[in-house]
């Protein structure tokens, strides 16, 4: 029983009760209403905060939207700010494409490089690891998450590209020369690309995908790889029966938040994609960008006509893909982990 | 029913059994390489910061502001250093208060779906963008106040709010609630039944997840780009005023063609690295503690 | 008191600490001063036990007396667990399982084992899980498994109750079929030794029935070696019975009294024997 010392002045002594009351009911003191009302508030703040990022990136994008039709941002095919007037409003300067193409393109680089390095590395931790590796070995994966995003970045470029920059060159003169793919890989290599962009995420949302993984793997029950083992399985057998079945809902939704981290990330890929705006680059080694980094980019330089407003609309659709695919993830992950 | 044929069994290495257990083994070893790599990356990351760093970073670094022309040696990033700290500081001011109380909510008045759908969309906050994030605080701020520091800190602060909500979350519900029951057994209201029951119990695991939302906050970029702006050129200690940050003063750096903006920049990269890393590890440590002692 | 098979059973040895130990046939198990820990703490102590061929021997004890321990010892289950560790030998087809060379994977897929709680695989249906020890021992083909799948099946009693449904999952199934189907997926890969840790202690008592009997069946062509709380079970179902107790809390488990079950039943040797079975103990 805790000691009455620690609960504040509200034992009263006037009143004698025979037996121990659990949940008091009664009327309770005016403080005591204006602190659930607070925190009820509080509890609230995210909601308001999520329906008014929707409201006001909406509002601020409207002038532009209005101005050039809402869906002729998805038809044009070219970002040049330096063409806009007041009074035209037809082609849209603004088309916003190549940015949806390089936020899905280097996302799915990023989680083709991610996901089969996350789910080995839960995999080892919960599995392979002997007792007392397990601990320190978690830590340091997860540690990759608390490296700032500007960090990332500046080691990308400094670091990440001069080490690629061979193995691309290779790729762009074998892969890039096939016909048809070919055209996704060729040359010539600057450095800053949609693949770099991509592998830098990789990087960055690993952790969390091996997050969620780790999660799911250990609650396999404990019976279930016991039956595996007791069958004579060896111990990929026994991963790849008892734990790795039931994980599978699991691992789609640890992905999907991973993809999600990926859509929003900014500055790391910023300063690796190279910020090529114009148009849609064919080749994942040639320059680009995403929706994030031309937000980044251009947001304190925005002077021509309707340039910020068209700003925000790529906000706007970038808050509306993040909430959906969080949206999924999370669904999918409450309803594979309680599996 | 068939009468079974009886067999010695025999332990020796059939050879089926041993290409399962070749097979197992270069499988668990692809597992092992994956988690090397994860491993490798991250001291490769760590190691050539603080080799690129290690050589600009002095004490006159962590006090002077960047010197006028970004070619010029010398200087350092003080205006940022102090600048994060001001920002972070009122952020975390604002957000951890407002996150723990989202918490006591859920776990102490929340009922029903309101009570899930907040919770839900709280894990969904921490998935926003950041810049989306900027993006907001621009629309609603700075355009009625102009950029500033303060502007700054509201975006970090909706940055840290889930993520103080979701560990302080976990830590209330860790409270046994026979200690609930027993202070209201002793007449006491809820409210402080939670102030002094609940969340003294808690503290511990508390702290370490607000450590955790500060650290992540210092390492944000994206959302102060629309929000303080960054100032370069002196030490700003007025949060209504525009204000540097150690990342934004990274990121400039680091873009410039200037090798010696670059070398600061490193500096900088070192330095936030370090700060992040620590706070990071106190607070892990901390609740490590705090589990053993509950344990 | 189960049919005894018409050839005379072998010699029981009865284990009083002083009586050496007859040799095992063949397919029979014998343990030979078994220690198990976990960790520091031991569990087991100096157990000496035979288990003959084609019949059922129960172990009986108080909980907490180390039968499951001694259980998973002998398909090397026990060393699964980070920190534990076994001493002495278990002789098997004329082998030590412990034996340095010898490959604890192959030492379990020779040993079939059910467990307590049953655990089919929940993303497999009943089929794959009837088939899957076999499957991993790629020890037959394609055409051959459904025959293996349809007589283990038939043997755990099953098979008239899911031959219709064998592609369903096999969490459809209700617990006592769900256990049924454990012993299927054991028996599959034809082991000379089954063992059974508790099997009846999760189900009600209809399934119990159903199993005791399905034991009772194949009590002929395995040797089986169960665990069991139940007094009654063991008196049903085997035909040898062991007793383990602690002496003192805080000691290992030990193996007090073994004999036929007829025997341990009706005349218990030890005084410690006769104070649990007559219900006055544990």
């Amino acid at each position: 029983m805790p000691s009455p010392a620690g609960v504040g002045g509200g034992i009263a002594a006037s009143t004698v009760r025979v037996a121990p009351t659990l949940l008091k009911r009664g009327r309770p003191r005016f403080a005591d209403r204006i602190f659930g009302t607070s925190v009820s508030v509080m509890g609230g703040i995210v909601l308001v905060v999520i329906v008014g990022m929707v409201v006001f990136l909406v509002l601020e994008g409207l002038p532009a939207m209005q101005h050039y039709g809402f869906f002729s941002f998805i038809t044009a095919s070219r970002w040049t700010p330096s063409t806009a007037f007041p009074n035209v409003s037809h082609p849209n300067p603004y088309g916003i494409l190549q940015f949806i193409y390089g936020t899905m393109l280097t996302s799915i680089i990023g989680m083709i490089i991610a996901v089969p390095l996350a789910v080995g590395a839960a995999l080892v931790i919960t599995e392979v690891a002997p007792q007392r590796v397990k601990g320190p070995l978690s830590g340091l994966v997860d540690l990759l998450a608390a490296v700032p995003s500007v960090v990332y970045g500046f080691w990308g470029i400094f670091a990440l590209i001069p080490a690629i920059k061979p193995v691309v060159d290779f790729l762009t003169t074998t892969l890039g020369t096939v016909p048809v793919i070919g055209v996704a890989f060729q040359g010539p290599f600057f450095g800053v690309s949609y693949f770099s962009a991509g592998l830098v995420l990789a990087i960055m949302i690993l952790p969390i995908i091996a997050a969620v993984c780790r999660e799911v793997f250990r609650s396999t029950p404990r019976n279930e790889k016991e039956a595996a083992l007791a069958l004579g399985a060896t111990r990929w057998e026994m991963i790849r029966i008892a734990v790795l079945p039931r994980a599978r809902s699991g691992i789609v939704g640890a992905s999907l938040l991973g993809l999600g981290r990926a859509l929003g990330e900014t500055i790391a890929v910023t300063m690796v994609i190279g910020n090529a705006v114009l148009h849609i680059n064919g080749s994942i080694f040639s320059q680009g960008a995403t929706m994030s980094s031309v937000i980044a980019n251009e947001f304190t330089e925005a002077t021509e006509p309707f340039h910020l407003s068209a700003l925000f609309v790529v906000g706007f659709w970038l808050l509306i893909v993040a909430l959906v695919v969080n949206i999924v993830a999370r669904l999918v992950v409450h309803r594979g982990v309680a599996l | 029913m068939t009468q079974l044929a009886v067999r010695t069994p025999g332990f020796r290495n059939r050879p089926a059994l041993r290409r399962r257990r070749a097979k197992s083994a270069v499988l668990v070893g692809l597992l092992i390489a994956a988690v090397v790599v994860a491993v490798g990356v991250l001291a490769w990351v760590l190691v050539y910061v603080a080799i690129q760093g290690v050589g600009a970073l002095n004490l006159g670094f962590l006090t002077q502001t960047p010197p006028g022309n970004p070619a010029a040696a010398g200087g350092g990033f003080y205006n940022g250093i102090v600048g994060s700290l001001i920002i972070v500081g009122i952020a975390a001011l604002i957000g951890i208060p407002l996150g723990i109380g989202a918490a006591i909510y859920l776990v102490e008045y929340g009922r029903g779906r309101l009570a899930d759908t907040i919770r839900f969309f709280n894990d969904v906050l921490i998935g926003v963008p950041t810049i989306v994030t900027g993006a907001f605080i621009y629309a609603i701020w700075v355009t009625r106040f102009g950029f500033s520091g303060f502007a700054g800190s509201l975006a970090l602060a909706i940055v840290m709010l889930p993520l103080v909500t979701r560990t302080t979350e976990e830590m209330l519900r860790l409270v046994p609630n026979e200690l609930r029951e027993g202070s209201l057994a002793l007449g006491a209201t809820r409210s402080q039944t939670v102030m002094r029951v609940c969340i003294p119990t808690a503290l511990p695991g508390i702290i370490t997840g607000a450590m955790l939302a500060v650290a992540r906050a210092m390492g944000e970029t994206a959302p102060l780009l629309l929000t303080a702006l960054g100032n370069d050129l002196f030490t700003e200690y007025n949060p209504a005023k525009r204000m540097s940050t150690l990342s934004l003063q990274i990121f400039d750096n680091a873009v410039t063609g200037f090798q010696e903006g670059q070398g600061r920049a490193w500096a900088g990269a070192l330095t936030l690295i370090a700060i992040v890393l620590i706070f990071t590890f106190v607070a892990r440590f901390f609740g490590r503690r705090v589990r053993t002692s509950n344990a | 008191m189960p049919d005894v098979a018409t050839e005379p059973a072998p010699a029981t040895p009865k284990v009083d600490g002083t009586t050496p130990i007859a040799e095992a046939s063949v397919e029979g198990l014998s343990i030979e001063r078994l220690n198990a820990w976990f960790g520091k703490h031991h569990v087991v102590a100096d157990v000496d036990l035979t288990a003959p061929a084609h019949r059922v021997t129960a172990l009986i004890g108080p909980s907490g007396c180390g039968k499951s321990t001694l259980l998973r010892c002998v398909n090397r289950m026990h060393e699964i667990v980070p920190g534990a560790r076994v001493e002495g030998r278990v002789m098997f087809g004329g082998q030590n399982v412990y034996d340095p060379d010898i490959d604890p994977g192959s030492v379990r897929s020779e040993i079939g084992m059910v467990f307590q709680r049953p655990n089919p695989f929940p993303t497999k249906s009943i089929y794959e899980n009837a088939i899957i020890g076999v499957r991993l021992a790629k020890s037959a083909g394609n055409r051959k498994l459904d025959e293996i799948a349809e007589s283990a099946l038939r043997r755990a009693q099953l098979w008239d109750e899911v031959k219709d449904r064998l592609n369903k999952p096999a969490v459809s199934l209700s617990g006592g079929q769900q256990q049924r189907l454990c012993i299927a997926r054991a028996v599959a890969v034809d082991p000379s030794l089954l063992l059974m840790d508790e099997p009846c202690s999760a189900l009600d008592p209809i399934a119990t029935f159903k199993i005791e009997e399905l034991i009772r069946e194949i009590a002929d062509q395995y040797t089986v070696i169960i665990v069991t709380h139940n007094m009654q079970q063991a008196t049903r179902v085997s035909h040898f019975t062991g007793f383990m107790t602690i002496e003192r809390a805080g000691e290992p488990g030990r193996l007090v009294e073994f004999g036929a079950t007829d025997q341990i039943f009706g005349a218990p040797a030890q005084a410690a024997t006769e104070a649990y079975v007559s219900g006055r103990v544990g």
